[in-house]
């Protein structure tokens, strides 16, 4: 998952400059490597740097726009729709992470499929569910209207509804990390715990919840930029946050500084999220002493005794919300369109287009992805560590953000480029490198230099070893890391909505069409077919994992 | 006269601050075994990496077999050095079973073959060919490493902590085996280990390293008999100093007057004391207690504490046996005193009578 690359994002960037020390002074990294991951790195900083350019570029009205009671609405509306979904992602997902991982919950196994599947749900369908489902014109109050002749529900647009859309959909990021914190935990010290007379509530509290925080952390990091970043929800259920406010000004207006003045104050609230977790993540080091074993050793399980019926009403509810209105929403105006007469033929032409432009995205983020590795892994130092910052930082740049930058780059300085796929792999490229470095990286970290080197003194040059020994090794996690981004980049939207080539409809952008225009029954099969195909990858990125730990 | 396997001259490497090695002076004979031996952080790994050219000195140069591969303007890059290398974690190519592993470093042709099954032959490992390395022990693929880097006849062999990693129990063994395996194949090797032990089971040669300098280089006998310095006499064996002042002919000290030879006099020194050459007897007005006596099976290893307060250890048979807190006399038997110059006068100075 992409919680994997966040865990590595507060480990790295907070070295100092240079490395730890042991950084060494030589070999110099040789051009093949250091010249494409520069360059790498310039494509990094475009968008933010020509936002920057061009905002600037207004003068001081800018400042003048920014202060207005307007932007300062906006900012708090975008902040506290990122807290609240942060707070309620993390308070559905750490008692489902413990009951699954440390208790007796019957069929836990299935529980913890279950409740991690809505991932594969991008957060606009969820919108475009809630909308079809609890919305006006939609399923509930269809049912209500006859025999009650109910009108009006209470509204799901707004604030709430974005926050609840928002928080079912995303909870499964703090799920899987926090579960994997859990799982890091020695048993021996909670045994110990309950060995000094402490009970099981104190040692949770006390032991577990502290061990498990920072990895907790990490989820909610990933919460907080997604909600901030978040466009499609927002849009959908119409809540004004900074992304809807840039979209809605990009298309209203032909003077673009305020949109993009209020995207360089998003990527500002963005950034200042990312430091702030990584400042409570400084702080303590979570050490599991000994080697080895412990990973075999069976945790203790909680007997949860009279409790374990609540549990299962628990998890039962949250995969009802977040899994089976989904599902079931979809289902019931799949099958109206059909029996609208409406065949699978309208969908086929996006579903290829979605799978062509994410496999370019995936091909071309691996291939940039591999010299930025190498170079970060086997040359650390002062370059390094810039690129590696650069890099990373793009976590902090929305998606409409770059794609709002890239729209203005093409259509003002390149137009070659502009309205056509190489602008939106470009995006792609920015958006999902660090995925991609993330994964290439941690499979390069197993390669022990010493392997190479061996290489090397038994007669062979470093492009003949490269081939040889690095690539075989490296390989899985290629593979990873492309199926990653290719992923991530299926459910892309708003880069893709702005940036296609006109007439370039893809699953995303037609669900998103569609749903924005209230036309459900039409949204409903590219949507079912989006979650389906990011099902496989998931599937495959799931046995990955699997075979990583083992 | 035999010809050189590698000389280094003036080789300098530093990290930052650290320097890892520092002018480093070494020749070694084709033939011989050399051990780098030094605590941890002393550089002696960044040595090996210098010779294999894995890292590049910041000054000073290298030749191996007679030729410069690292020195003003000269750089010859690993795979072209002729230098087989054997990796604390053997490093083996985990995706390659043992023969492609051996293979790997093999001109292609029919050769090839015939020389994997020489070199496990040579190694003991025969029917081994189609195992992967995961599906082997630790020893076996320490051997394996070790007939791999053979293989392709490498004027020189490095093998860096090699046995660490292994068993303790089953340690000694595979030393040994390496040993013969590297005596028979005729070759020419660079041990880096912290274990003096080792060091002396191994060598040839032995060069004592600390902080980037060399110290020593001598055969295991001279090292522990004759160490230039106080680092080396603690590193390659349990020492006790003893401090004396030359008067006369003689170095006066707590335990008695000790025979001196070429000595200023007037000087304080201390005398450095290897348990093996201290003689201990029971004696009611004896210059020490025993403090403790700790058996080791073949030997007692006693402790005995001098008057002053001073330390001094001592080697008895396994059968010589006396209890905790016995007055004891010391003798000290050696042909020849070690002395250093007084670490503190103030320290050094000798109590007139023993009382």
């Amino acid at each position: 998952m992409a919680t994997v690359d966040l865990r590595e994002l507060g480990r790295t960037v907070w070295r100092p400059l240079g490395g730890d020390g042991r950084t060494r002074t030589g070999p110099r990294p040789p051009a093949v490597l250091w010249v494409p991951a520069v360059g790498v790195s310039l494509v990094m900083l475009l968008p933010l740097a020509y936002l920057f350019i061009r905002t600037s570029g207004a003068g001081p009205e800018v400042l003048n726009l920014l202060m207005r009671p307007r932007t300062l609405q906006l900012a708090a509306q975008t902040f506290g729709l990122a807290v609240t979904v942060t707070a309620g992602a993390v308070l559905i997902a750490v008692p489902l992470a413990w009951l699954t991982v440390r208790t007796d919950l019957p069929n836990r196994r299935l529980w913890s499929i279950l409740i991690s599947l809505p991932l594969v749900i991008p957060s606009y369908v969820g919108g475009l569910v809630m909308i079809a489902a609890l919305g006006p014109r939609g399923m509930l109050q269809q049912a209500l209207s006859e025999p009650f002749g109910i009108e009006r529900l209470p509204e799901i647009y707004g604030f709430s509804g974005a926050a609840i859309t928002l928080i079912l959909f995303t909870y499964p990021y703090v799920l899987l990390s926090a579960q994997a914190g859990l799982q890091m935990i020695d048993p021996a010290l909670e045994e110990t715990s309950r060995s000094l007379g402490a009970s099981s509530w104190k040692t949770f509290r006390e032991v577990t919840l502290p061990q498990a925080q920072p990895s907790i952390a990490a989820g909610a990091l990933l919460v907080a930029l997604y909600t901030l970043s978040d466009f499609g929800v927002v849009s959908l259920l119409q809540f004004d946050s900074f992304t809807r406010a840039i979209y809605l000004q990009y298309q209203a207006s032909l003077d673009r500084t305020l949109a993009s003045a209020f995207a360089l104050v998003l990527v500002l609230v963005s950034l200042i999220v990312l430091l702030i977790e990584m400042r409570s993540r400084g702080r303590a080091m979570y050490y599991r002493v000994g080697v080895g074993s412990g990973l075999a050793q069976p945790s203790p399980s909680v007997k949860l005794r009279h409790w374990r019926w609540p549990a299962v009403v628990f998890c039962g509810l949250v995969v009802a919300m977040s899994l089976g209105m989904p599902v079931l929403v979809l289902s019931y105006w799949l099958l109206r369109d059909f029996a609208a007469g409406a065949n699978l033929q309208q969908v086929l032409l996006p579903a290829l287009n979605s799978v062509y432009a994410a496999g370019l995205g995936a091909v071309v983020s691996v291939l940039a992805a591999v010299p930025v590795a190498i170079l970060l892994v086997r040359f650390p130092g002062v370059v390094s560590a810039i690129i590696e910052r650069i890099i990373y930082s793009a976590f902090a740049l929305p998606g409409i953000v770059i794609a709002l930058a890239l729209v203005f780059f093409g259509a003002n300085f390149a137009t070659m480029i502009y309205q056509t796929m190489v602008l939106l792999v470009l995006a792609y490229l920015v958006r999902f490198l660090p995925q991609a470095v993330g994964a290439l990286r941690a499979s390069l970290l197993a390669v022990s230099p010493n392997v190479e080197e061996a290489a090397r003194s038994l007669g062979r040059t470093p492009l003949q070893v490269a081939y040889s020994v690095t690539a075989p090794l490296i390989w899985p996690g290629i593979v990873y890391g492309g199926t990653l981004v290719f992923l991530t980049t299926m459910k892309e939207l708003p880069a893709t909505l702005l940036l296609s080539p006109i007439g370039f409809k893809t699953l995303a952008t037609a669900t998103w069409s569609y749903a924005s225009g209230g036309f459900f029954a039409e949204a409903a099969a590219p949507a079912l077919l989006l979650i389906l195909v990011a099902a496989f990858p998931m599937a495959f990125l799931h046995v990955h994992e699997r075979r990583g730990v083992s | 006269m035999t010809a050189l396997a590698i000389r280094c001259v003036g080789v300098t490497k530093r990290f930052g601050y650290t320097i890892a090695a520092s002018k480093v002076d070494l020749t070694l004979d084709q033939g011989k075994f050399l051990v780098l031996l030094g605590p941890s952080g002393c550089g002696k790994t960044t040595l090996l990496r210098l010779i294999a050219g894995f890292e590049t000195p910041d000054a000073g140069a290298i030749e191996i077999s007679g030729q410069m591969v690292v020195g003003p303007g000269v750089f010859v890059p690993p795979e072209r050095r002729r230098v087989g290398m054997v990796f604390q974690h053997y490093a083996l190519f985990p995706h390659l079973n043992v023969a492609q592993n051996i293979a790997y470093g093999l001109p292609k042709g029919e050769d090839r073959e015939r020389r994997v099954s020489e070199v496990l032959k040579l190694v003991g490992l025969v029917g081994l060919e189609g195992r992967m390395p995961h599906e082997l022990s630790g020893g076996q693929q320490q051997r394996i490493a070790l007939a791999r880097a053979l293989a392709p006849r490498p004027d020189v062999i490095l093998l860096d902590e090699p046995f660490s990693n292994l068993d303790p129990t089953m340690r000694g063994a595979v030393r040994d085996e390496v040993k013969s395996i590297l005596g028979e194949a005729g070759a020419t090797a660079v041990f880096v280990t912290h274990d003096q032990e080792e060091a002396f089971a191994l060598a040839d040669l032995v060069a004592v390293q600390r902080a980037g300098r060399i110290e020593q280089v001598a055969t295991p006998e001279q090292l522990y008999h004759h160490p230039v310095n106080r680092f080396v006499a603690t590193f390659v064996g349990q020492a006790d100093f003893l401090p004396g002042k030359v008067v006369d002919s003689a170095i006066q000290t707590e335990i008695g007057p000790l025979p001196a030879r070429d000595l200023n006099p007037g000087a304080n020194l201390d005398i450095l004391v290897r348990p093996d050459d201290v003689m201990i007897a029971p004696k009611e007005d004896g210059v020490g207690r025993i403090v403790f006596r700790r058996f080791r099976g073949g030997e007692n290893l006693y402790c005995i504490k001098l008057l002053s307060g001073r330390r001094i250890h001592s080697h008895q048979p396994a059968r010589a046996v006396y209890e905790t807190g016995t007055r004891v006399d010391i003798k000290i038997l050696t042909p020849q005193f070690i002395t250093f110059p007084s670490e503190n006068g103030r320290r050094a100075s000798v109590p007139a009578e023993p009382t």
